[in-house]
């Protein structure tokens, strides 16, 4: 059996042709009408639970050792970010989660105290980097294809980011795809065994960036015994790619223009698993990232959020500051690299939308659409708590940036109910650093929590 | 030291000698079986370990009729005087692709589940008689790396200039890697580029496999399936889907899982490890023994040509694996593994009498294999260790004749 | 006529680049006087709510009850903390190409190659940097000679305070060269020196040779051994007929040239001290990634003057057979052993657009923020000062005038608006030698990046 078989075979032979219709009212009928009920029915029900789980929760704690501690925290200053910050803040950590934070909370018996002469605030939530390495490569439309399964979770990124202050990460499958397939949202805890992932399949990535099409090369080239031989090979044919993709997925016809001649000439195609993985999503079963960073990315993305009726969430926008208006009527968001939003790095004299980027905190705030931060790269991710001080340049309050790190970064990957803030309920994921101010570059990480799990309190030369 | 040499060297005369005129009398009338006189045998059982002291092994077409102490000795049966010296099972090498010289990676497609190495097998390869002087008598013969699925796996054993013929009639497993050399490139072109790829080519193929024809298809699926993972990550995917498709798991862990790694995935499974080599970091060495204490069972891998299968158990051993374990993964587990428990790797009555005769305790690896034996037939011999020259002492100066004056 | 104007032009053009600075126009000779917060000196204590006054080029006076001269300007910071200005001591801004292609080139010099005109000196200035070092790269042996440099100016030979500053030495084997063949090659090159410069030698006194010059053979019998060069009586060597290729290399030797030695190992380091020992050379080591394991061959080392630490500041080593990985607080190793260091950057030009105008968007590229990263390793605020000013000004031999603030010294300072530590201060003015030569208010970069005023921020 040819691997090649195994894939075709899912595809269906036969698409079912439908009657011309406007794409527009096409999608929201052919997706499950009460999916998007049914999808708000399940987020009530888990908050209203949430409260109740904690308390059965607490008392049957998770089998690791370390989680079964109760640590009493005293801080020079609390940051919980879903409130004002706490002078001399206390927060009570039992079982894995926060019990209780504020001041002067009573200590329990047999409780251990953890003075920090510094701060303490939420551990901080990557937004989206290439943590698990890239995606497969053969094709160029891999849907289907799950970060969770190839991610090695013993890596040193992993340590390394969490020596950095970050404790929950979504990984993506970078952007040398089209559709690169389905990101993951991961608690980093490396080396243990309990339950890392905290959203499996979570959001769909594609890209739109150069990225996608750098390195495929024309059919007219010399030696096409590579598979880099295919579309996209220019930015029109990645969205060329794309919007077919999303025709394909829905079964719709495909308009003038779009149908290709055989496949064998573009070497990409759609299989089964992929159409309904990409079907799914288009109807609301997670939310569609498409990476864009220059202008024309950005608005490219932002027609096909329009033209199929599908909320997205824009990875990069560096060059986003003139699209903000087509974004609110979309019901996308935007995730920024701190790096972007920072003025001192020099800027690229030759692009001239990249000015505008320190601003564009202030002006997604304006227009009300949500934001949170993103670093793109693995190489980025450890530092991700000094690219947030260098935020702070273009004018960003502190409380403002770290909110976008934390809470913000936790709703739009739909994990805040288990983190992003330091309420009673939530994981206790914590990042304790000496004083000056959460993100003050001149102190660094002193510690680090992850589930009521203390990590890393060496001090000196050495760590 | 010059006095066992010597009668070594006697001995391997005296014997050449006893099965020539064996061989000759054979024209004649075919002794009913063999016997291996004065020798310590040592195997497993259930992974506790056997010892006589000083015993008896009786050969009858090629199984094993008695082994222990004080066995009587019928009247026809060819005698090997062999004084003392050890008799083990015959070692089986969990996962090797020994004699096929090299052509075991079909690299056209990731997935090539009906190949089987035993067409490449070439029996006249110097490897195999090497191997059996390095006390291996059976090999699970398996196809590389390089597909997510690549192949059967066949127990073989090793029968010099003979045409292979696989122990069991059915394949004893079927070969899996998650690993990086299943993974293409742009100079390399073939699916699948990237782990989450190859994951989800090998869950494919799983799920289609018992849609196959119900008899061949039942057949094979019952059949274990001997999976390669370099990392935990690799592994827990490998494992599960492994699971859920309700399909037996092996799971070679070879040098890539070390025990901080096994630990974590605290598998249930079978795992096949090694080899080892001496320069080998301690938490590489001591995943045998920690596989041991968790009760796994355990076997150990050559990893091809070139490789001694003892060593890595001896290194393990050094690193905390028990005695008895290192000789059940050598011997009776992998038969186990692969559905030939009883069959082979055990000295009991009733299995195959393929035996190894050492000169002193194999874990020491300063003993060495005198013969291998498979079925009852002499199927290697060691040759002669070169003898030192015989110094002769030198002459005394005759005495002066002293003349009284 | 012609000749005249080919020799006066370029001076005349030097004086006046050199007058008018980056940004023109205030070209007031005339004192300055600034108020501020804070004023770091980088010797001795800080002083709180001090004036500094600046004339002629020099730091008149500093403290806090300094007497004004009416005719001042004065420039009041009230939130501002003033440093002494910024000395990178080692980069290749301004360069386009940092390597030459051989790899003997100690003749060559930075000031033939440096483009006044590319961004690095301006976001030198955005940055507070008064002083750079530009000098080859290290993928040469004798890389060619350095020169310190103003970040202003329109013309090289306006910008530079100091030329030639050091001869460039890397201990970095080019590519396909093993480091035994580099190392010979390294000693061959001082062998021929020492051959050249003998044979330049008058000829001994008759009678223990015969009066002709030293034939091949007995030169080459003398230079078996290593080069004596204590012995080498320099005043009888006529200096211009020393090869001009040479000529580098004879004042390194003479000890008055220092070198700036590139070690990429910390293995490298002993080789450094051998060649230092044996040759003469006083340099400044210029330590790569792995620098932080040498500190106890520095400790011991006796007159080795601050040295320039990789510009990763945090180092990581695996453990290649468990997998492990060790942080390393590199900066902070050689801090708690005492040893002066000073601090550079990554390279400050960005890649892949062409056209060189791309600066990097890496914040390691900047001086002021390695300071700042100094501190979170934990090293103390002034010491992470004296890394970025008095230090590197040491290791440029030029600490008697600049790198700290004190009076008789350059008037280089930097403004802050607040807090240098923290990272939403900017650079509100940088002053070179008593003059003004970036105000942030006045940044024709800055104002095109905030520009759109309807855009209110």
């Amino acid at each position: 059996m040819k691997s090649t078989d195994l894939v075709r075979n899912e595809e269906e032979p036969q698409r079912t042709r439908r009657t011309q219709r406007k794409t527009r009212v096409t999608s929201v009928l052919l997706c499950d009408p009460l999916r998007p009920l049914r999808l708000t029915l399940r987020r009530w029900f888990r908050g209203a639970t949430r409260a109740l789980s904690f308390a059965i929760l607490a008392a049957s704690t998770s089998a690791l050792p370390g989680a079964q501690e109760t640590i009493l925290i005293r801080a020079a200053r609390v940051h919980p970010v879903s409130s004002g910050p706490i002078e001399n803040g206390e927060i009570l950590v039992a079982g894995g989660k926060i019990a209780a934070v504020g001041r002067s909370l009573a200590l329990p018996s047999g409780a251990r105290v953890i003075e920090v002469p510094g701060e303490v605030f939420p551990g901080l939530i990557e937004g989206g980097a290439a943590l698990g390495g890239g995606a497969d490569e053969f094709r160029e439309l891999t849907p289907h294809l799950r970060v969770a399964a190839g991610l090695d979770r013993d890596s040193r990124v992993f340590e390394r980011a969490l020596q950095g202050g970050v404790t929950t990460a979504a990984v993506t499958p970078g952007g040398r795809n089209v559709i690169g397939g389905l990101g993951v949202v991961v608690k980093i805890r490396p080396g243990r065994r309990a339950q890392q992932d905290v959203r499996v399949d979570a959001f769909l990535s594609a890209s739109l960036t150069a990225e996608s099409f750098a390195g495929n090369m024309n059919l007219r080239g010399s030696a096409p015994f590579t598979f880099y031989h295919r579309i996209p090979t220019t930015r029109m044919g990645t969205v060329f790619l794309l919007r077919r993709s999303f025709f394909e997925a829905l079964g719709l016809a495909l308009p003038a223009g779009l149908e290709a001649p055989e496949e064998s000439t573009l070497g990409q195609f759609l299989d089964r698993s992929g159409k309904e993985t990409l079907a799914e999503t288009l109807c609301g079963a997670r939310p569609l990232r498409v990476r864009a960073r220059e202008r024309q990315e950005i608005e490219a993305a932002l027609r096909l959020a329009s033209e199929f009726r599908v909320p997205v969430v824009i990875e990069g926008f560096g060059e986003g500051a003139d699209s903000i208006g087509a974004l609110s009527s979309s019901r996308s968001s935007v995730l920024l690299s701190p790096l972007d939003v920072s003025i001192e790095v020099p800027f690229d004299l030759t692009r001239p939308a990249l000015r505008d980027a320190h601003r564009l905190p202030a002006l997604l705030d304006a227009a009300g659409i949500e934001w949170a931060f993103a670093s793109g790269s693995a190489a980025e991710t450890p530092l991700l708590r000094e690219r947030l001080g260098l935020s702070l340049r273009s004018g960003l309050t502190a409380g403002r940036a770290l909110r976008a790190a934390t809470l913000d970064a936790a709703r739009l990957l739909g994990v805040s109910d288990r983190t992003g803030s330091i309420e009673a309920g939530k994981d206790a994921d914590l990042v304790a650093v000496g004083g000056g101010g959460p993100l003050d570059l001149a102190s660094r990480v002193e510690w680090v929590m992850v589930e009521g799990e203390l990590l890393g309190q060496e001090t000196g030369a050495t760590r | 030291m010059r006095r066992s040499a010597g009668r070594t060297f006697a001995f391997s005369l005296a014997l050449s000698a006893v099965l020539s005129a064996g061989a000759a009398r054979s024209s004649i009338a075919a002794p009913a079986g063999l016997a291996l006189r004065d020798v310590r045998i040592l195997s497993t059982r259930d992974g506790q370990l056997i010892a006589v002291p000083r015993g008896t092994v009786l050969v009858r077409d090629g199984m094993i009729a008695a082994a222990g102490e004080a066995i009587p000795i019928p009247e026809d049966f060819e005698v090997l005087e062999l004084a003392g010296r050890w008799v083990l099972p015959g070692f089986i090498d969990a996962h090797t692709q020994i004699g096929a010289r090299g052509e075991c990676d079909e690299v056209s497609e990731a997935i090539t589940e009906d190949l089987r190495p035993l067409d490449a097998f070439d029996p006249w390869d110097e490897e195999i008689e090497r191997a059996l002087l390095r006390g291996v008598t059976a090999v699970a013969l398996s196809p590389g790396d390089r597909n997510v699925v690549g192949g059967a796996v066949t127990v073989v054993k090793l029968l010099p200039e003979r045409v292979p013929v696989p122990v069991a009639s059915r394949e004893a497993a079927v070969k899996a890697s998650l690993g990086r050399a299943v993974l293409g490139s742009g100079s390399f072109p073939r699916y699948p580029t990237a782990p989450s790829g190859a994951v989800d080519l090998f869950g494919r193929w799983l799920r289609a496999s018992p849609a196959r024809s119900a008899g061949e298809g039942a057949e094979k699926a019952r059949v274990p399936v001997l999976v390669r993972a370099e990392t935990r990550s690799q592994a827990e995917q490998a494992l599960s889907l492994l699971s859920g498709a309700g399909r037996q798991a092996i799971l070679l862990a070879g040098r890539s899982l070390d025990r901080r790694a096994l630990d974590r995935l605290a598998p249930s499974c079978p795992v096949v490890v090694g080899p080892y080599d001496l320069g080998d970091h301690e938490l590489l060495l001591s995943s045998a023994a920690a596989l041991e204490t968790r009760g796994v069972p355990l076997a150990f891998s050559s990893g091809g040509e070139r490789r001694d299968l003892l060593t890595s158990a001896v290194l393990a051993m050094r690193a905390g694996l028990s005695r008895a374990g290192a000789l059940a993964a050598l011997t009776e587990n992998p038969a186990r593994l692969f559905g030939l428990e009883g069959r082979i790797g055990r000295v009991e009555p009733g299995a195959a009498a393929d035996l190894v005769v050492w000169s002193g305790d194999p874990f020491t690896l300063s003993a060495r294999v005198e013969l291998a034996i498979i079925e009852g037939e002499i199927a290697a011999r060691a040759p002669p260790l070169p003898q030192p020259p015989k110094l002769e002492a030198p002459k005394k100066p005759a005495k002066p004749e002293v003349v009284a004056r | 006529m012609n000749c005249i104007l080919r020799t006066a032009l370029p001076i005349a053009l030097a004086l006046v680049s050199g007058l008018e600075g980056m940004d023109g126009a205030r070209a007031a000779d005339g004192p300055i006087a600034i108020q501020a917060a804070r004023i770091v000196t980088a010797e001795g204590d800080e002083i709180a709510g001090g004036t500094i006054l600046v004339e002629s080029g020099r730091i008149q006076a500093i403290g806090n009850d300094i007497v004004v001269p009416p005719e001042a300007q004065l420039l009041r910071f009230p939130d501002g903390v003033v440093l002494p200005g910024l000395v990178h001591p080692h980069t290749t801004a301004g360069l386009r190409v940092v390597n030459e292609n051989l790899p003997d080139v100690p003749y060559i010099s930075v000031l033939d190659g440096i483009d006044p005109n590319v961004p690095e000196f301006r976001a030198a200035l955005r940055g507070g940097v008064t002083t750079l070092h530009v000098i080859p790269g290290n993928a040469t042996r004798f890389g060619g000679q350095g020169a310190v440099l103003r970040p202003v100016g329109a013309l090289p030979e306006a910008m530079a305070v100091k030329s030639p500053s050091a001869l460039k030495i890397s201990l970095a084997p080019p590519s396909g060269e093993t480091r035994m063949a580099h190392m010979a090659q390294l000693r061959r090159t001082f062998d021929g020196l020492h051959t050249h410069l003998t044979r330049l030698l008058p000829p001994p006194p008759a009678g223990l040779l015969s009066s002709r010059p030293a034939t091949e053979a007995e030169l080459a019998a003398l230079i078996g051994a290593p080069p004596d060069w204590k012995s080498l009586d320099w005043d009888r060597i006529p200096r211009d007929k020393i090869e001009e290729q040479r000529r580098p290399l004879a004042d390194l030797v003479r000890g008055i040239l220092p070198a700036f030695l590139y070690c990429p190992r910390a293995a490298d380091v002993f080789k450094a001290f051998e060649l230092m020992d044996a040759h003469n050379i006083r340099a400044t080591l210029i330590l790569g990634p792995d620098g932080y394991k040498a500190v106890p061959l520095l400790i011991g080392r006796s007159g080795l003057g601050p040295v320039v630490i990789d510009p990763d500041l945090v180092q990581y080593e695996e453990n290649p057979e468990t997998g492990d990985e060790r942080r390393i607080l590199a900066a902070r190793a050689f801090h708690d052993a005492g040893i002066p260091f000073a601090i550079q950057t990554r390279d400050e030009r960005g890649g892949g657009r062409g056209s060189g105008q791309v600066l990097s968007r890496d914040p390691a590229s900047v001086l002021w923020y390695q300071a700042i990263r100094l501190a979170q390793q934990g090293i103390p605020r002034a010491d992470a000062v004296r890394a970025a000013t008095i230090h590197p000004a040491r290791a440029l031999g030029l600490d008697h005038r600049l790198g700290s603030l004190a009076k008789g010294k350059d008037a280089n300072l930097v403004v802050f608006s607040g807090d240098p530590f923290d990272a939403r201060s900017w650079v509100d003015l940088v002053v070179i030698e008593g003059r003004t030569a970036y105000r942030r208010d006045e940044d024709p970069d800055l104002r095109e990046l905030l520009r759109r005023p309807e855009r209110k921020f």
